[in-house]
């Protein structure tokens, strides 16, 4: 378990439901699941706000409860099912939420918006 | 964030003998992630105790309650037997941090977050809780946030946690596991205060991990009040916060509770002030003479004097809600 060996820094490999897909990932120990999402998968629809778990921008689902993704390692969320904003939908069918925010109208500059959908999904939960 | 390697054990005694001395147990993360993202806290191996079967809330035979250290800060405020024997409990929790973060908080690392002090967070300046003797730049600096009770000339720093002083109030007992084996510490004696080691925030051993909390019976439930005053309604720590709890015969007082948030480097309690008000009945006077007792020595610094006349004021609004329901 040494810090100077180079084994210890090795990948380990993770089981997960992301947006209802079983996906099987190499993680190292310290990327969080934010930078999985956006720098692995090009799942670029959770956003990196102040990436210290304080903006909300980085909300997703874990097993239906709102999350921060920076503060949250993608190491600890094997075995987890995982929604972010691009699972919300079905195919062209918003999810009510998405679509409630459209209807009224509920954005600001739009950047945090997945974020806010999310934790009004994890809400209404 | 440093490289890191990774453990999940499968129980507490695995759990314990995983222990270095550059390791640390990580739950919720919502705090050591933070900590390790900013360089404070380099861990070289972290031990993920998530895997550890302490997720349940159960009555013990003393007609308690004990909760398992991975209980998520919102499973606890939410449990139908906290909310309706512990309400002190659960307006303390959901006055902290936001839901995402409750959701992801475990009852045990509540109490081993570190303070909110700007400076312990810049590890560009000095700072004894983090570099032990390289001084303390907030005891001259901007000290609004700091404390007012029970600080050292090494350290002025408060302790942020809202359910912390409930359970303070409460008298919850702390279920801890090491290598040696199992003991029990008492809530009034688990924090310490920063003497001349602030780099301490409590009295785990390094290889001990906290198992659970235990609550005794409830008494408290049909009068008590958590009281958070902040900068903004949400999503702040507390300038002052207080648990006040009363058990009422009549109007005369039975037995109370009270404890101070945001004051000190632990949660505040002071047993002699509560002495004071035992047999007195419910009235203003009272009140203000016990939060007078209770501030009696306190210290301000340059910039947080108005801590004390606020924290007298929201001792009296605590103790008069809890008196009349106040679970509002």
């Amino acid at each position: 378990m040494s810090a100077t060996n180079p084994q210890a820094f090795a990948e380990h490999s993770i089981a997960l439901t992301l947006n209802g897909q079983p996906r099987q990932l190499d993680v190292q120990p310290w990327t969080t699941l934010l930078d999985l999402l956006r720098e692995q998968l090009d799942l670029v629809g959770t956003k990196k706000g102040c990436d210290h778990g304080q903006c909300g921008a980085c909300t997703v689902l874990r097993d239906g409860k709102r999350i921060n993704a920076c503060l949250t390692l993608a190491i600890m969320c094997d075995g987890a099912e995982l929604t972010t904003i691009e699972g919300l939908a079905d195919g062209d069918a918003l999810h009510p939420m998405q679509r409630a925010f459209i209807k009224h109208d509920a954005f600001q500059c739009g950047y945090c918006t997945p974020g806010q959908i999310c934790s009004a999904v994890g809400l209404a939960n | 964030m440093n490289p890191f390697s990774y453990s999940k054990p499968a129980d507490v005694s695995q759990a314990v003998n995983l222990v270095g001395p550059a390791s640390r147990f990580i739950a919720g993360g919502t705090n050591l992630l933070d900590l390790m993202k900013e360089n404070i806290a380099r861990p070289e191996h972290l031990i993920d105790i998530t895997g550890l079967p302490l997720k349940e809330v159960r009555e013990t035979a003393s007609g308690g309650l004990m909760i398992g250290a991975l209980v998520s800060n919102a499973d606890l405020a939410w449990h139908p037997l906290v909310e309706s024997r512990y309400p002190l409990l659960s307006q303390a929790v959901l006055a902290g941090a936001s839901p995402q973060l409750r959701n992801m908080a475990s009852t045990g690392g509540n109490l081993l977050q570190r303070t909110r002090c700007y400076y312990f967070y810049d590890s560009t300046v000095p700072c004894n809780k983090r570099e032990p003797g390289s001084g303390c730049p907030a005891k001259d600096g901007l000290n609004r946030i700091h404390a007012i009770l029970g600080a050292s000339s090494e350290c002025v720093a408060t302790h942020p946690s809202d359910m912390c002083v409930a359970l303070a109030a409460l008298e919850a007992v702390v279920h801890v596991e090491g290598r040696a084996g199992k003991r029990t510490i008492e809530f009034a004696d688990f924090h310490r205060l920063p003497a001349d080691a602030p780099e301490r925030d409590n009295q785990l051993a390094d290889d001990e991990l906290i198992t659970a909390i235990e609550l005794p019976s409830a008494r408290f439930r049909q009068h008590s009040h958590y009281l958070k005053i902040r900068d903004r309604a949400s999503y702040a720590f507390a300038l002052v916060s207080v648990a006040a709890a009363l058990e009422l015969d009549g109007d005369v007082i039975k037995d109370v509770r009270l404890a101070l948030g945001g004051v000190a480097h632990k949660p505040w309690r002071d047993k002699a002030v509560e002495q004071l008000l035992k047999g007195k009945p419910v009235s203003r006077e009272n009140f203000v003479a016990a939060a007078d007792a209770m501030l009696r020595d306190a210290q301000p610094l340059e910039h947080n004097a108005f801590k004390i006349k606020l924290a007298r004021r929201a001792i009296v609004r605590a103790l008069s809600d809890a008196a009349v329901g106040g679970n509002a």
